[in-house]
């Protein structure tokens, strides 16, 4: 009988991949977005006390789940495998779908099935337009990948335009949310009428981070003014836009450093992070990237972070700043972000980062469809970090699993 | 002034400090440094990689949003596993009831020999599918009180912790495994 060395953690490999570890941490920062304080009360009751009446429940929802027949995964109208969205296509297509939805591509387009269950659907839009009618009242989530952004829908239509660098959302009926890297807050809810346009830039490290368009085919409408005798009567009813035209203000720093780092970044005012990372101090440019991150415009944050690398190349956080770069180009300027990370190393980024930053090169390089790159920098890394933690993800990247 | 890490290793309690403060790039190198040893934690615990990633991001939606209630930032670590391990509970909790009344509550994706790496040969990868199986027929407490014990490496007392029971109720619980286990499975435990 073979012995089993403990703890048996030390033979297992790294159960989370960088992209799912991204993917993660945008459906964490989701659902924070969407429970409301006075819910944790009783999410924290159900999850730390007792499981006997929840368990009561589920076994109640899974009883009724069962005599409805579980939905399983969503097929071809004619009961073929869904493969047959990812075979090429010669002109215009519609496919029909076992749950009654429809999806219609032009000649250019390329699809391909993520995930396939009785809860979820999930679909890569590699390029090329296609239009999702998604059947309402269906029993699972659909979400679609189209590098840039990501939607979550339930029940709509909507059409999807990718190309190299650009992806164009229209939705013609229903509500779709995208999420993605260059969106405010990192995520927005597209009604009817409503288009998005995000630009993955073309120039490395440039103004062609374009902050993603939002179009609207009504005006918003005004907020009704407070009525007399109203609940706020007597009392006077600042505006949210008010609000911010008062913290707007205050020293973009003082704001900053309390956080309020989209307040910091209207403070700015015209010509905003460029403008002030001119001349600026090391504390004040590494101050100045995190506005421009931390309030939704993670491109702004090249040029004071650059000027780190350029103006300050001696002072002991530059690693750190170029390390910061790094992470920002990866979607959209990856050949740039594998030179940033080298760079990083090579300025002697704090060792704690160093095997962040090796495994970092090799998804840039992967990315920016650098094979024989990607491989070399995955054999550095497993080289240096035979046990590394990011190992399995290194090897995807690099395509040798 | 800056969200960057300062040179040199940011202590759990800086991080904690910070994100209380609302910084939200604390909250995320809160959630990168943690999440390997959670997930891994997470996914022997369920062998099952969706359960496993619905785990992980429970738990760490409640831990940034209860932050404000841990007063020690250095026990950050053993907080986080403490969370991870009730979600856990209920979710294999309610898969028993399930297989009990005769549902399916969804197969294993993610045996213990599924997990292993390289380091592993193949005799010990069979050694870990026989182990994984023992340890499926465990009851529940035991199970995870034994995986943290002996697949994690957490000491009895951080065992305690983590289940929110006694030390000698932990004892107990690895006693019991381990009585189950070494009639299928030898260990030997590295420094």
């Amino acid at each position: 009988m073979t012995e089993l060395p403990t703890p048996l953690r030390r033979g297992m490999i790294t159960p989370v991949s960088e992209v799912d570890a991204r993917r993660l941490w945008r459906s964490i920062g989701a659902r924070r977005a969407k429970v409301s304080p006075s819910a944790w009360d009783g999410v924290l009751r159900a999850a730390f006390t007792g499981a006997g009446l929840a368990a009561l429940v589920l076994l109640a929802v899974a009883f009724f789940t069962s005599r409805l027949g579980a939905a399983g995964a969503v097929a071809m109208a004619d009961g073929s495998d869904l493969g047959a969205l990812e075979a090429p296509v010669h002109g215009a297509d519609v496919l029909r779908l076992s749950d009654g939805s429809v999806l219609t591509r032009d000649s250019a387009a390329r699809l391909r099935v993520l995930e396939n269950d009785d809860t979820k659907l999930a679909v890569l839009v590699e390029a090329g337009r296609v239009r999702f009618d998604v059947k309402k009242g269906g029993p699972r989530r659909w979400v679609i990948e189209c590098g840039l952004v990501s939607l979550e829908v339930v029940g709509t239509s909507f059409e999807v335009d990718r190309t190299p660098s650009r992806v164009r959302v229209d939705v013609l009926e229903g509500v779709v949310l995208a999420r993605g890297e260059k969106l405010p807050d990192r995520v927005r809810r597209l009604s009817a009428g409503e288009s998005l346009d995000v630009n993955g830039s073309a120039d490395p490290e440039s103004a062609g981070f374009e902050p993603p368009v939002l179009n609207r085919t009504a005006p918003v409408p005004a907020p009704p003014p407070s009525a007399p005798g109203s609940a706020v009567a007597g009392r006077s009813v600042t505006s949210p836009e008010d609000a911010r035209a008062g913290e707007a203000a205050r020293p973009w720093r003082e704001l900053a450093k309390s956080a309020k780092y989209v307040d910091a970044y209207q403070a700015l005012g015209e010509g905003g992070v460029a403008k002030a990372s001119s001349g600026a101090s090391v504390d004040d440019l590494l101050a100045l990237a995190d506005v421009a991150r931390l309030s939704g415009h993670p491109g702004e944050a090249v040029a004071p972070l650059r000027r780190i690398a350029d103006e300050h190349a001696g002072d002991p956080r530059a690693p750190l700043a170029m390390f910061t770069l790094g992470q920002i180009l990866l979607g959209a300027e990856p050949a740039v972000a594998a030179a940033r990370f080298e760079q990083a190393i090579a300025m002697g980024l704090p060792s704690s980062l160093v095997e962040d930053a090796r495994a970092h090169v090799v998804e840039a390089r992967a990315r920016a469809g650098d094979r024989e790159g990607a491989r070399a920098a995955a054999a550095r890394y497993a080289e240096a970090y035979p046990q590394g933690r990011h190992l399995a993800a290194v090897r995807r990247f690099a395509g040798v699993e | 002034m800056s969200a960057l890490p300062e040179v040199g290793r940011v202590s759990d309690a800086e991080l904690v400090a910070r994100a209380k403060r609302g910084d939200a790039s604390a909250e995320e190198a809160i959630y990168r440094r943690h999440l390997q040893t959670i997930a891994g934690v997470v996914l022997r615990l369920t062998r099952h990689r969706p359960d496993m990633e619905e785990v992980v991001q429970e738990t760490f939606v409640i831990a940034l949003e209860k932050l404000d209630s841990l007063r020690d930032g250095d026990a950050l670590g053993g907080w986080l596993l403490q969370i991870a391990v009730r979600l856990v509970r209920r979710r294999l909790r309610r898969g028993a009831l399930l297989r009990f009344f005769g549902f399916d509550a969804g197969t294993a994706d993610s045996p213990l020999d599924a997990l292993a790496s390289d380091a592993f040969g193949p005799e010990e990868c069979a050694e870990l599918a026989v182990l994984d199986g023992v340890l499926g027929e465990l009851p529940t407490e035991q199970r995870i009180a034994w995986l943290l014990r002996h697949a994690e490496g957490e000491s009895v007392e951080e065992v305690a912790v983590a289940c929110r029971c006694s030390v000698s109720t932990a004892k107990r619980r690895i006693a019991a495994a381990e009585a189950r286990v070494q009639q299928h499975v030898r260990l030997k435990e590295i420094a």
